[in-house]
């Protein structure tokens, strides 16, 4: 079943704990003392609070029907896998075509490839959704 | 349903994935000239450092199999006979229900006065591989044309050790895209790097010896051990030149992918399309657009009505360390209004040209993060007018667009309607 | 330089932050603040108001809001509210308000009050098998009931008053918009229609986006009569007549211009940016005969389709008043103790003024039931009920209902820092701030308070099936089934509670 995970601009309060709990999930030790204090690299959150006036609430990828990215992909590298728009990061070489068409700009720059949410398809619920404190973000299964 | 599909690049690829979208049985049979599957022409240029053709192939190995496509390599098409729908190779020919045309583009050699030897190019993995054989154990470089071929030649013979020498006719590389800025910018980097950059310069002739060429200019000599020709690609329509097909610059097609003749598609760098900004129709060849076209070309061909999104320039590239994205129409005519920015420190550069209210084209030079949202500004004729300053002061941000509009695209995301 | 002491301390435990900045983002009175240069928090304890939100939020729990210990020498006659109260005002010369209600050390009734529990010679009732009535019918209740006998078929000939039907004798009590955020209002809202039971809109009118929860609004007629129009009046199910508030009583409501926005402009009639200013009397009601005349109008008004209820704070001569009221037609009296909560108050009257609500209960149910007058309306007791004990006991007392607001509020996040009328509440309760009420998510709030009431729903019936009764009315007034401990002579007679062991 196809993820989507919503965030409701009126209830967004920008706590930005989404991208703590985001970067917690997908860290080595997927403890949040160790993850921030400890481990080498901090593992970036695949979620980005964005703000403008009033308007606010953190973007990842929404499963488009018809993914622009997939198509503007220059090896290939992005599929749909599991019910998700997933990257395949071993022939992704960072040429950030991806980028350059995804309309929500939920794609990420690493270092040298590029990565985006999964949705947590390991989990019963995507963590930013279960760990959201004003039930802002919410999702959707289509 | 039989359906033929010429060539292997991104826009053949795009039409059998439009193909078997909506008819899952119908014959497709792919026929290429090149002795490989599908690759991804903007990588090749890893093929001069490290990497071989397996590491830069386009789609998986199992991918015409699964999807149910015989595939001719190695062969070329001697004609098609296009009033009984058959297409005829050396020694086979073969019958078609609907035909598509995605057989690119090839490169612009230019004569040079003087010289008979060999000028080699870098358009497709012949020309890849024959070059990489040829440097090795020669110093010395000269790349002809400050394109983005040529440009990326430069950085990738660069980085292993070669001295290159690259000859531009204009004042800047990268002078197609229209901005002078981030020719400017370039220009400084490739130097920096060590290229030994020659603008506003002309090859008038060359002088041969066993040993090195000598390209003589309006500005001094030049000696390398090899000239690569990156003057640009253009349709390869030769093969069409005495048939009904309309050509002109390319094979023009509508916004169905269609050409003049009936159950005749084409796609791709062969193509000239109407470009919605510009106001004209042009030859694009750029990954994206080719895909998306074949991609329009194979749903008319299976029979759904499609029309094609509009097409436009768009490029995502890398120069040594340096990150530029450009989108649209760079070059503003008179009455376009244009806001631009440039971070020396920080080597950060934005412009966005703006045209009645609408977004027309956006450059990014090193925070490229999130430029899609731009790109789908512009993708949509969004009116900007009350929005401009947000979009151009700060970081690129979803949520500058007001929340009806926003509210719009997501749903056309993720319900797949307009 | 301030003379005061901050009253908070904030501890940040360095080795569990992770400058995650939480903190920073979500506190309103502006107690952290980042340095980017620096990569440090720093905190500025005199700003703390003690509400916790930032050690709610934090992910690792590295914060800890504390007491200042290091405040004044102990000393029982000037304790250190009243130092720091008297520096204050010696620095601004201006009253000292407050939010919530009277937090001062007075004896509490409802804790010297124990119920009894059925043993032996009268069974107790197993709620999970037998079926409980909470059921409460809030209005006036005829002296008696005439059947009749229609070939066989029997039906009721009395014509009854209208009635506000409950599922549960816990009704949320009035707050304005105004004094809370919209969405606090409509989480109250969508709450009662949900639980079946009612809550009130307070003096600050009722806004458009909840009069699609009109069947289970009770709306409030106070001295400033702001919102009151026609509509008004037809969509609620009940009127309230606001005379007085437990937490200032003798003295009106104060909305500061800073808080009317445009919306609430519209919704109280009045125009934005000024200051809303509900006068102590109503200037209309100056003798309980013209009370009478205001609760015709309104009858008359509304058809006699909708009881009236009458609100006033417990004061000295409360049960005097209660009777005035019964007389002049009233259908429900609502008694507000001297705990209820406001959204801003001097914290002089907050604190000084009014009677327990336990003693201003018993006193009117006592008087009432004296006059034979007693079913002419029902009583509902506000101020302070913590608990569903406090409410059974509040019902055993002679109450039909209990309003709630503070526990309300505490249920949908408030911590009663009491600094409601400065317009900031972190959790987007008492403020009007858009960056702040959308921390108040209606789903989320809504479902917290159906929590609530169902849990004091189960309590109450497991507190009947203990004490062998099946049915709330059976309680009403039954003060035999309480006992009270440490009570005087004088307070056990005034209560009509006799000392347990009698």
């Amino acid at each position: 079943m196809k993820r989507r995970i919503i965030c409701d601009e009126d209830y967004c309060i920008g706590c930005r704990l989404c991208e703590v709990h985001c970067t917690v999930k997908h860290s080595k030790s997927g403890d949040i003392l160790l993850a921030y204090k400890y481990e080498n690299e901090k593992e970036p959150s695949r979620m980005e609070f964005e703000q403008k006036n009033i308007s606010c609430g953190s973007i990842v990828c929404m499963n488009c029907k018809d993914p622009l990215c997939i198509k503007a992909c220059s090896m290939g590298a992005i599929k749909i896998e599991d019910e998700t728009v997933k990257i395949d990061t071993e022939r992704c070489v960072g040429c950030w075509m991806c980028i350059m068409v995804c309309p929500f700009g939920a794609i990420k720059r690493g270092d040298k490839k590029a990565f985006k949410c999964d949705h947590c398809f390991d989990e019963a619920i995507p963590i930013c959704v279960a760990n959201c404190p004003n039930k802002a973000l919410s999702y959707e299964v289509d | 349903m039989k359906y033929i599909i010429l060539g292997n690049g991104p826009a053949a690829i795009g039409a059998i994935e439009g193909i078997r979208n909506y008819d899952s049985k119908g014959e497709i049979i792919l026929i290429s000239k090149e002795n490989c599957i599908a690759y991804s022409k903007p990588q090749l240029y890893s093929i001069i450092k490290d990497k071989t053709i397996d590491d830069i192939y386009y789609r998986d190995e199992d991918f015409y199999k699964i999807n149910k496509v015989s595939i001719i390599l190695d062969k070329s098409v001697n004609s098609i006979d296009f009033k009984n729908k058959l297409v005829f190779l050396k020694d086979d020919n073969i019958q078609y229900d609907k035909l598509l045309i995605a057989t690119g583009a090839k490169a612009n050699i230019p004569e040079i006065k003087g010289f008979n030897g060999e000028i080699f190019s870098f358009t497709n993995i012949n020309e890849a591989l024959k070059l990489k054989e040829i440097i090795y154990g020669k110093d010395k470089i000269a790349i002809l044309g400050g394109g983005l071929i040529g440009v990326k030649l430069s950085e990738y013979l660069n980085k292993i050790g070669k001295e290159v020498s690259l000859i531009v006719s204009s004042s800047g590389v990268l002078s197609s895209l229209g901005d002078e800025k981030i020719s400017e910018i370039l220009n400084k980097v490739l130097v920096k790097n060590g290229v030994k950059l020659y603008l506003s310069t002309k090859v008038i002739e060359t002088k041969k010896d066993s040993k090195k060429i000598e390209l003589k200019s309006d500005k001094g000599s030049v000696i390398c051990d090899v000239i690569v020709s990156c003057k640009g690609v253009k349709p390869e329509i030769a093969p069409f030149e005495n048939t009904n097909l309309l050509t002109d610059h390319g094979i023009k097609v509508d916004d169905h992918m269609r050409t003049n003749l009936e159950d005749v598609f084409a796609a791709g760098d062969v193509t000239e399309v109407y470009n919605h900004i510009d106001d004209k129709y042009c030859n694009i060849p750029i990954l994206p657009n080719a895909f998306n076209g074949g991609y329009c070309a194979g749903l008319n061909m299976a029979g759904k009505d499609h029309k094609i999104d509009t097409i436009y320039p768009m490029n995502s590239l890398q120069i040594f360390d340096v990150q530029i994205i450009t989108m649209g129409l760079l070059k503003p005519s008179e009455h376009d209004e244009v806001l631009s920015f440039y971070d020396e420190n920080k080597r950060i550069y934005k412009k966005l040209v703006i045209r009645n209210g609408k977004l027309v084209g956006a450059a990014l030079l090193g925070e490229i993060d999130r430029a899609g949202i731009l790109n789908n500004i512009i993708r949509s004729n969004i009116d900007i007018s009350e929005i401009k300053n947000e979009l151009f002061n700060d970081k690129i941000n979803f949520y500058v667009i007001p929340r009806s509009i926003r509210e719009i695209i997501v749903k056309s995301y993720t319900e797949g309607i307009k | 330089m301030s003379n005061v002491i901050p009253e908070f301390i904030v501890n940040k435990n360095e080795e569990r932050c992770i400058k995650c900045k939480v903190c920073v983002r979500q506190c309103s009175e502006e107690v952290f603040k980042y340095f980017e240069d620096f990569d440090l928090i720093r905190i500025y304890n005199d700003k703390c108001i003690g509400c916790h939100r930032c050690e709610t939020m934090c992910p690792t729990d590295a914060l800890t809001v504390t007491k200042n210990l290091a405040l004044y020498k102990e000393n029982n006659h000037w304790s250190s509210f009243t130092i720091n109260s008297i520096k204050k005002q010696a620095e601004t010369g201006g009253m000292i308000l407050t939010g919530s209600g009277n937090d001062k050390s007075y004896v509490s009734y409802w804790d010297r009050i124990l119920l009894d529990a059925s043993q032996v010679t009268n069974p107790p009732i197993d709620p999970l098998r037998e079926p409980m009535e909470l059921r409460t019918y809030l209005g006036k209740k005829p002296d008696r009931i005439i059947l009749k006998n229609e070939n066989g078929e029997i039906s009721l000939e009395t014509k009854l008053s209208p009635q506000l039907k409950l599922e549960t004798p816990i009704m949320f009590s009035a707050m304005s918009y105004g004094s809370i955020s919209l969405n606090a209002c409509e989480s109250l809202a969508c709450a009662a229609s949900k639980l079946g039971t009612f809550y009130n809109t307070g003096e600050g009118g009722l806004h458009k986006k909840l009069y699609k929860y009109g069947g289970n609004t009770i709306g409030q007629v106070a001295s400033g009569r702001f919102g009151v129009n026609t509509d008004y009046l037809n969509t609620c199910a009940a009127i309230e007549i606001k005379i007085g508030q437990g937490a200032k009583p003798g003295i009106g409501g104060h909305l500061p211009g800073e808080k009317v926005s445009v919306e609430i402009s519209e919704t109280r009639m009045i125009p934005s940016g000024t200051d809303a200013i509900s006068p102590a009397p109503h200037h209309d009601i100056y003798s309980i005969e013209d009370l009478k005349q205001l609760i015709s109008l309104i009858k008359e008004s509304t058809n006699y389709e909708k009881p009236i209820f009458v609100k006033i704070a417990a004061v000295h001569n409360s049960a005097a008043i209660a009777s005035g009221i019964v007389r002049a037609g009233a259908d429900v009296i609502v008694i507000d103790g001297f705990r209820g909560g406001t959204g801003a108050a001097p914290s002089i009257i907050r604190d000084n003024t009014g009677i327990p609500i336990e003693i201003a209960l018993a006193t009117i149910d006592q008087r009432l039931r004296d006059e034979s007058i007693r079913n002419e309306v029902s009583i509902v007791a506000a101020g302070g009920i913590r608990s569903s004990a406090d409410a059974v006991k509040a019902i055993a007392l002679g109450a039909d209902a209990v309003y709630i607001a503070t526990a309300a509020l505490i249920a949908m996040g408030c911590t009663l820092c009491q600094k409601c009328y400065r317009g900031k509440c972190n959790w987007g309760l008492t403020t009007q701030d858009p960056i702040l009420t959308r921390r108040l998510n209606p789903l989320v709030a809504t479902d917290r308070l159906t929590n609530l009431v169902n849990s004091w729903n189960l309590e109450i019936k497991e507190i009947l099936g203990s004490m062998g009764i099946n049915a709330i009315e059976a309680l009403r007034g039954n003060r035999l089934r309480l006992r009270g401990i440490g009570f005087t002579e004088l307070e056990s007679k005034i209560l009509g509670i006799e000392h347990a062991g009698v």
